[in-house]
């Protein structure tokens, strides 16, 4: 089972474990050709950008490995243009969610301008998420598996915002930019997101009263 | 005049503490029954969030797999890069026996040999190994230039007509370095920036005047030297920056 995380409110996600002043470190190294740099990096954000895409295309294990190589690569053909003072985190996700748009819209046939308007429009009028491969269910009756499949059943467009926000700890700010869109859209979608969880969730998030 | 937050206190749970429209809905909370169990609701299913949404890592198969297909293209970068630097030192070699071979006037002795010589060698390391440090190779070019022509000078006549065809020999041999370096950079597939192109240009240009140490018409004249030949580098590093420009904007509007 997965591991379990502290229980509050406030956002704890892994990047409130990592040393955010190392990550930015090692990727200068990594720009100028430090393969060790690389490798150290590599296994801090393999783990999270693997999570990105599982998240985005509801646990589509093969998708999400094939984006994670096609992400790594994208990251090493412009290391040159990553700039040691400004925060890695938007950098990198700016390029997973490129790497997502270039899937997304390969699915649904869209040309190569379409950003994440179009492709929420296009998303809302796909119809009903569909269930999970047969063999990934969920347990419902495991408080965590049902929160998973409340997530899972999010629009793809509001569970990236979600996961960006609370796993990934980003502001509404930075989210807009990984995104290509703005902090007011942004908002708009994690609202309704949350809306729609407490929704779902409501049984189980009643207080317990004790006997 | 009310404003409950009942039906938005997912979202407001999920906002910082220090956000201002959340401390306005929990300080509503306080006087609020409904809004209150309402954003203890949305507390409660942040904390529920944050457990769910742990993702197992990635199979120590694929990590493998793709840490290789990194390792594999940055090993194809480095040979890459090294077809570059010959590309770009043979050129910058190109440009100081082209001057050799269009001059007059030549005065060979071995202690101007061993100047121009070093110079070149200079010209090929700003062309290569300190092309991704571009400013720091432009003034490198640009100094040495001037204190060649500095110091290898002495007070004679300028002549304009004769300086002119210096500086545009330098010009042509600049331009020679840079296509031979474009065409092999475009052959392999290489973006190269526009502080790297001023490098490659200028360590083109300072071949030039290193050649032009050994075969000048006018040799050894001060003004000539600092206003053609210095000027003819100056101008070569100017030009590749517009000519970089340019080609930029033209790329960026197709």
């Amino acid at each position: 089972m997965m591991p379990r995380r502290r229980n509050d409110a406030h956002p704890t996600g892994p990047a409130a474990a990592a040393p955010i002043a190392t990550e930015e470190r090692l990727m200068a190294r990594y720009a100028t050709g430090d393969q060790l740099a690389f490798q150290q990096l590599f296994a801090m954000l393999a783990p999270r950008i693997h999570a990105f895409f599982m998240r985005s295309f509801s646990d589509e294990v093969t998708i999400a490995d094939d984006l994670m190589q096609l992400t790594f690569l994208r990251i090493h053909r412009t290391r040159g243009s990553y700039r040691p003072d400004r925060p890695l985190k938007p950098w990198v996700f700016t390029i997973a969610a490129a790497v997502r748009r270039d899937e997304l819209r390969q699915r649904y046939r869209l040309p190569p301008h379409v950003g994440e308007a179009e492709l929420e429009q296009t998303q809302s009028g796909s119809g009903p998420i569909p269930d999970l491969p047969s063999g990934i269910g969920y347990d419902l009756t495991d408080e965590a598996d049902a929160v998973r499949e409340a997530i899972r059943r999010l629009p793809e467009t509001q569970r990236m915002v979600v996961h960006l926000h609370r796993y990934e700890e980003m502001t509404f700010e930075q989210i807009a930019e990984v995104l290509g869109t703005t902090p007011g859209a942004v908002r708009v979608r994690a609202s309704r997101a949350y809306e729609r969880l407490r929704e779902e969730l409501r049984p189980r998030l009643q207080r317990r009263v004790s006997p | 005049m009310i404003h409950h937050v009942c039906d938005r206190a997912g979202f407001l749970a999920s906002l910082d503490k220090g956000d201002p429209e959340r401390r306005i809905a929990e300080e509503h909370a306080q006087a609020c029954g409904v809004c209150r169990e309402a954003l203890d609701e949305g507390r409660r299913l942040m904390a529920r969030v944050a457990e769910a949404l742990e993702y197992p890592p990635p199979s120590p198969d694929v990590l493998a797999r793709t840490a290789a297909a990194i390792e594999r293209e940055a090993s194809d970068d480095q040979d890459t890069q090294r077809r570059l630097e010959w590309a770009s030192a043979s050129g910058v070699v190109v440009a100081w026996a082209f001057q050799l071979m269009v001059g007059s006037g030549w005065a060979i002795d071995v202690g101007r040999a061993a100047v121009s010589l070093g110079v070149l060698a200079l010209a090929v390391a700003c062309a290569t190994l300190l092309r991704s440090r571009g400013r720091l190779a432009i003034g490198l070019v640009i100094a040495t230039s001037a204190i060649l022509a500095y110091a290898a000078g002495h007070p004679a006549a300028l002549d304009a007509h004769i300086g002119i065809r210096c500086t545009f020999r330098e010009l042509w041999a600049a331009a020679i370095t840079w296509t031979i370096v474009t065409v092999v950079a475009r052959r392999l597939e290489i973006k190269l920036g526009r502080w790297n192109m001023m490098a490659v240009a200028g360590g083109g240009a300072l071949a030039a005047h290193a050649g032009q140490h050994l075969a000048c018409e006018v040799p050894h004249a001060d003004g000539h030297l600092l206003l053609f030949h210095f000027g003819g580098v100056l101008l070569a590093v100017l030009l590749a920056a517009a000519g970089t420009r340019a080609t930029s904007t033209v790329s960026a509007e197709s």
